[in-house]
Order: structure tokens, then sequence, then C-alpha cells
């Protein structure tokens, strides 16, 4: 990958335009490679002052270090199925077998680099089983359409696939400023986010 | 004297995960601490300032996004309350599992990793890493059952410190809960709910002058929480004729649902699922002579 590259990479992921693929690759390069985090440092830092330049931003190095403490965390846990459909069993994997589903068609597509050949390589063996589930699952999904389609006490039962069968709208601008309204009155008043809800409410401004 | 040499106790190993969440929460009301926090949701990144500072028993927060020219939100809250602490280890041990993982650092801090792994799909999974020294949470992810993080919060450098004597929370206010905590509160009237997912129980939430005008006067609120997560439900009379679809948003963990029933608008807001609220909102019925 060229510097280049690299740095439309970073911007895209700052700008919140990178996709979630190219979100875990950033997260792995960023772990190894010293250009690539001195390069999101110097991004990070210079967005952040060209939105605050009536406030001067103090950000040191550990900005930076920070990030990386977040993103190169050695483990992964990941919730998988059991037997009994109700209880769902969580197991702590290496990161190095956990990869998302949907990496399997992009680094398909995108196999022009010997990394990612090597990459499916190790990946290939989980990514198959999960293959072999999703089509296991999406048989049973046929089956019970109608099921869904009506809402009953079954819902509380199988939640994910109702809520998938269920389309919903964008809210409206009313609606969406009720919606406003009753998110700041939950995240004062009634969250139990263990991190300070008024982060989460500050961070949630910021969005709509 | 004694307060405070448990507030800065380092974690040890023997502590379980649940000890150290107590701590952590601990540690989030009665310390002292300032920092630059990156929140990380989707696509998108934010990056806050956070000042903590407890001022004669009065938490005093402070916290500014530094992603836009928008002031800050501060706020003033009453000293720590037991009543913020997870509120039954018992019935979450029921839907999650505690486990405590590998030491990490964080902002150039020593931390442990605690996981809250869910035992089915109707909640997240939460991974923190709460400072060895102090007991502060330095990084906190949630994870959904596709195995995505779908938001996460890492602080990149942070200052701690134990609050002055005469400054810090007097243990004993903190035994008894802060009188405009209102417990336990159900659903009133002609609503209920026919099943509640598993885990969660209504729980309590603060309730003022100033929360009753923010929500609206006529709205009743209430809320579901399993220890860990919590969704609040408000249910207002609709004044418009006109129907309208099903809606929702998502910010991170953080999900709204709104619909109608029964010439009502339901609105779900919580740091849970959609299918979850979905859930809720399907079992949320109303009889006309209950």
């Amino acid at each position: 990958m060229s510097h280049i590259t690299k740095e439309e990479y970073l911007s895209a992921f700052l700008d919140g335009e990178s996709g979630s693929f190219e979100q875990q690759r950033l997260s792995d390069q960023l772990g190894t490679d010293d250009l690539m985090q001195e390069k999101l440092s110097d991004f990070a830092l210079i967005g952040e002052s060209m939105r605050n330049q009536a406030q001067p931003l103090v950000a040191g190095p550990s900005f930076l270090s920070g990030i990386q403490d977040a993103i190169a965390e050695d483990e992964c846990v990941v919730i998988t199925d059991t037997e009994e459909p109700q209880v769902k069993a969580a197991e702590v994997i290496d990161k190095k077998h956990f990869f998302p589903r949907q990496v399997v068609g992009y680094a398909v597509a995108a196999s022009v680099a010997a990394i990612a050949a090597v990459s499916l390589q190790s990946y290939l063996a989980p990514i198959s089983s999960d293959v072999t589930m999703a089509k296991a699952t999406s048989s049973v999904e046929r089956a019970s359409t109608a099921k869904v389609a009506v809402m009953s006490a079954s819902m509380a039962v199988e939640p994910k696939r109702l809520a998938e069968s269920i389309s919903y709208a964008t809210p409206d601008a009313e609606t969406r400023g009720l919606m406003n309204q009753y998110v700041a009155h939950h995240l004062q008043y009634a969250s139990t986010s263990t991190l300070m809800p008024r982060v989460r409410a500050v961070s949630y401004s910021t969005d709509f | 004297m004694l307060v405070s040499a448990f507030l800065v106790s380092p974690v040890v190993a023997a502590d379980s995960g649940s000890d150290l969440l107590i701590k952590m929460n601990n540690a989030l009301h009665r310390m002292n601490y300032s920092g630059t926090l990156v929140h990380i949701k989707g696509n998108g990144i934010n990056t806050l300032r956070v000042d903590h500072e407890v001022i004669n028993g009065v938490e005093n927060e402070t916290i500014s996004s530094l992603n836009d020219g928008k002031d800050s939100v501060s706020s003033q809250s009453q000293g720590f309350s037991l009543a913020m602490v997870p509120d039954s280890i018992e019935q979450m041990r029921n839907v999650y599992s505690l486990d405590v993982g590998a030491m990490k650092k964080v902002a150039k801090r020593d931390c442990q990793i605690v996981v809250a792994r869910p035992k089915d799909k109707m909640r997240y999974l939460q991974k923190y890493c709460i400072d060895k020294l102090t007991g502060l949470p330095l990084a906190y992810s949630l994870i959904d059952n596709k195995h995505q993080t779908v938001e996460r919060f890492t602080f990149t450098e942070v200052t701690i410190s134990v609050a002055e004597a005469g400054n810090a929370v007097d243990s004993a206010s903190t035994m008894s809960p802060p009188q405009t905590w209102i417990p336990d509160t159900l659903p009133s009237g002609k609503w209920s709910i026919s099943e509640l997912p598993k885990g969660f129980h209504f729980g309590q939430h603060i309730a003022s002058q100033q929360a009753e005008t923010q929500k609206g006067l006529n709205t009743e609120h209430f809320v579901l929480t399993d220890g860990l997560s919590s969704i609040s439900v408000f249910i207002s009379p609709i004044t418009t004729a006109k129907p309208k679809p099903i809606s929702s948003l998502s910010s991170g963990a953080l999900n709204v649902l709104t619909s109608q029933k029964n010439n009502h608008r339901i609105t779900l807001v919580g740091e849970v699922p959609r299918a979850t609220m979905q859930s809720i909102l399907s079992n949320l019925k109303y009889q006309e002579n209950p």
C-alpha cells in the first residue's frame, strides 16, 4: 500500500466515510505501522484544530497512544450460538481467528495483495463454518416468514428475526424533535449506562 | 482516611468481575478526573473533553465536544448513591457472565479487562478496562451479536485524583438514595407489558419538576433495566389524527424507536439492540377495562 493510499484511508476514517472492512483493516495496521500512527495523530490534530480555531486544543502524543491502546486489544469477545436457541454461550477467541463475515466478500474481490491471500487462508476455516451456519439459518427463516409477519408473544422468543422483518421509517422533523427530547430525558434521568451518560448525550447531540 | 484508602486500593487479582464493576461505579462518582475521551461509534469518531470534580460532596461535570463548536454541557448532581450501582448482581448474573480478563494499558495506565457477556441476544456485550490503581474505567466498548463493536469509549489521556477530604462525598449520605429517585415505576392505568425480555425488570429513575417538564406533563415514563443496560418507555396521548409509521434512530449503542398504539405515541430509548426494544413494544398492551 502506498503512503498516499494510507493518507486517504485515514482521512476517510476520520471523516466517517470508511466502511466496516476498512475500519477493521485500519485497526490492524495501526498496531504495527508507525507511519500510519503518525499520520493518524497528525490528521486528528489538524481536524480538531480546524474545528476549534477559537479554542486552543491541547492534545499530546497521548492522544495517539490512547487510540492505539483501544484498537490494539489482544482479544475479541464473541457470542456464539449453542444448541439451545434461547441460551447463547459466549467465548473469547483470539483476534487472529475473528473476522467479520462480510470481509469474505471484500477479501476475495480484493485478493490482489499477497498479504490478503495469506490472511484469507488463516481465516478460511472459521469463515466457512459461519457461511454454513448462515445458510442453515436462512432456510429456517424462510420457513417461518409467515409466522414472523404476525405480532405475537413469539416475538419475545425470536426478537431478532422479527425486528429484521419490520421496516423502520426515517422519522420526520416533528418525530425527530420528540425523539431527541426523550433521548435527553433518558440520558439525564434514567440511563444506567456505566460510563457517564452525559458523554453519550454530548456525542448524540453532534449526530442529530 | 479509610475511605480514601479504599478508593485508591489497587485492583487485585482476587477481585471478581462484580467487585470490579462496583468499584468502577464508585470511582466514577467519587474521584476527580479530567482528560480526553474518544468516542467511536460506527463510522463516526468524536473527541470529548471530560472534567469531573467533587466539591463539597457535589459532583461537577463538564463535557465538551472537541469536534464542533457547540457549547460545553455542564452539570451538577447529588453525591453518589449506591442506587446507581448495578442494582442486583445476582439478577445480572442470570443474563450476563462477568469475567476478568488480561491487564492492558490505556492512556499509559494499567487497567484490568472485565467482560460482561450476555447469555442471549437481547443485550450487548460490554467490555471495560478498569484502572488498576483507582478503579476508573479507562475504556469501555459495546459489541453486538454480529461481533461488531457498536460503540467504544477510551481515554487517550487522563489525570485522576482523590477528592480532598472536605470535598469528598460523605460515605454515610451515600447509603441512602436521593429522594428524587423513583423506585421501580410500573406502567400505570391501562398499560401493561405481557412479557418482559429475560433479565429485565422495572427500574428506578429520577423524578423532578424539571424532568416532568422536559418529557411533557402528560407523558408517562417508566424504565426497564437488566442491571447494566436500561430502556426508557415514554407513552403520551396522540394529539394529531394522522398516523405515523414506526420509525427509529440509532447512535452507536443507543437506539430510539417510536410507534403508535391505541391513540398513544410509544417511544422507547435505550442502550440495547433494536430487536429488544421491538419485543417490548410488541408486548406493551393496552386494556380498555383493566
